[in-house]
């Protein structure tokens, strides 16, 4: 008998692991289910030069254990407000285009910055520095999301860092 | 999106063609440096410090006829003579890429002082048909009542262009319905002419605040080697 109390003793240890690695899986599996939780902050728009559009920058960020996604834009201040990413070809000329659809994981962090991904808003209210213009986000999981951007004339607040 | 793209793979008219920085906005150098008939290789890693990419060979200023946005000719070699000058080619409507060049130019000279804050800042306006003087003037203004704001014919600019070696202007079709703004694709690049009179470098976009405060008091005196052009 006396041999197997080694057996015994090591079995605490194992029910020990057994439960550790069932509560593991429980929470892989409570991340997966757990909704996305999206938040949008730093939005903001730099003073437009021109009458006909501006852009607004800003960060979106899920929390959740589940993906979301972008589907539409809006605003009181301007005729239309779309999704749009900048990029630059391979003769260096710059382009936009519209992007339906953006896709937040779970769990991560999307910038929209110059350059890059934007909300271009087209034929804009006139917008003075400091005040705020409300944007509306619509996520396929968490709704309608509003957020005031703030009117800034300091693009750097805005760039990547 | 495609048909536009398939347009910019058939143009011939640019040769600043390559691949892998274009990602970052680095698409003219290599190509330009590999025009040259040196070390090439050199060229394309050693940009002397500056933020921009010193091209293999040098360019000379356009030599066609602009008109600035008070309706007076302007002759590029005459009118920036001896001056540092920067040269961009865009569109008031751009949302992203314009607006952000041009704020960082006035917010960067608005720091600087002596002869480099008079830095001449030349915005070339390629939507002919909505950029009017006029348009042109009120939109500069909002970021720097010095900045130069020139027009000209679409066969003017596509001239220029080509002169500068770079990519030509692409006016996309409107693509959202009951929207008839439009996208105009247009360079990305900003030259800099130095005070010598000749263009030795050139800043992709995303180019930062802190990247001009550095480079525009060496440019105005930087001795630039004489290379055949």
């Amino acid at each position: 008998m006396h041999g197997h109390t080694p057996l015994v003793r090591r079995s605490v240890p194992l029910v020990v692991i057994g439960a550790i690695a069932a509560c593991a899986l429980l929470g892989v599996v409570g991340c997966q289910a757990s909704k996305a939780q999206i938040t949008v902050t730093d939005a903001a728009v730099p003073v437009p030069a021109s009458a006909t559009t501006a852009a607004a920058y800003l960060t979106i960020t899920n929390t959740g254990g589940t993906d979301d996604v972008l589907l539409s834009v809006s605003t009181p201040r301007a005729k239309l407000a779309h999704l749009h990413r900048s990029s630059v070809d391979a003769e260096g000329r710059a382009t936009m285009e519209a992007v339906g659809t953006l896709r937040i994981p779970a769990d991560s962090t999307v910038k929209l910055t110059p350059g890059g991904l934007h909300l271009m808003l087209t034929q804009p209210q006139a917008l003075t520095k400091g005040e705020t213009v409300e944007l509306t986000l619509t996520f396929k999981e968490s709704g309608a999301k509003k957020v005031d951007a703030k009117v800034i004339d300091d693009i750097s607040e805005v760039l990547p860092s | 999106m495609t048909a536009d793209r398939d347009r910019v793979r058939t143009d011939r008219r640019s040769f600043l063609r390559t691949s892998g920085l274009a990602a970052l906005g680095l698409a003219a150098a290599p190509a330009l440096a590999s025009c040259s008939s040196g070390d090439d290789a050199q060229l394309e890693d050693d940009n002397l410090g500056f933020a921009g990419i010193v091209l293999g060979y040098p360019l000379a200023k356009p030599t066609v006829d602009f008109t600035d946005t008070s309706g007076t000719a302007f002759n590029f070699v005459n009118d920036t003579k001896d001056h540092l000058s920067l040269a961009l080619f865009g569109y008031t409507s751009c949302p992203d890429v314009c607006p952000v060049h041009l704020n960082i130019l006035a917010s960067t000279l608005a720091k600087l002082s002596g002869p480099v804050s008079k830095t001449k800042v030349i915005f070339i306006g390629v939507d002919t048909k909505r950029d009017t003087p006029e348009v042109l003037r009120t939109y500069l203004d909002k970021r720097d009542r010095d900045f130069i704001g020139l027009t000209a014919a679409p066969e003017v600019i596509d001239e220029a262009l080509k002169q500068l070696k770079l990519p030509s202007v692409i006016i996309d079709p409107p693509t959202t319905p009951g929207d008839d703004s439009y996208v105009v694709e247009h360079p990305s690049q900003i030259l800099c002419f130095t005070p010598d009179n000749e263009c030795h470098i050139v800043y992709p976009s995303g180019v930062v605040q802190q990247d001009w405060t550095n480079d525009l008091p060496r440019l105005m005196t930087y001795d630039w080697p004489v290379t055949a052009r």
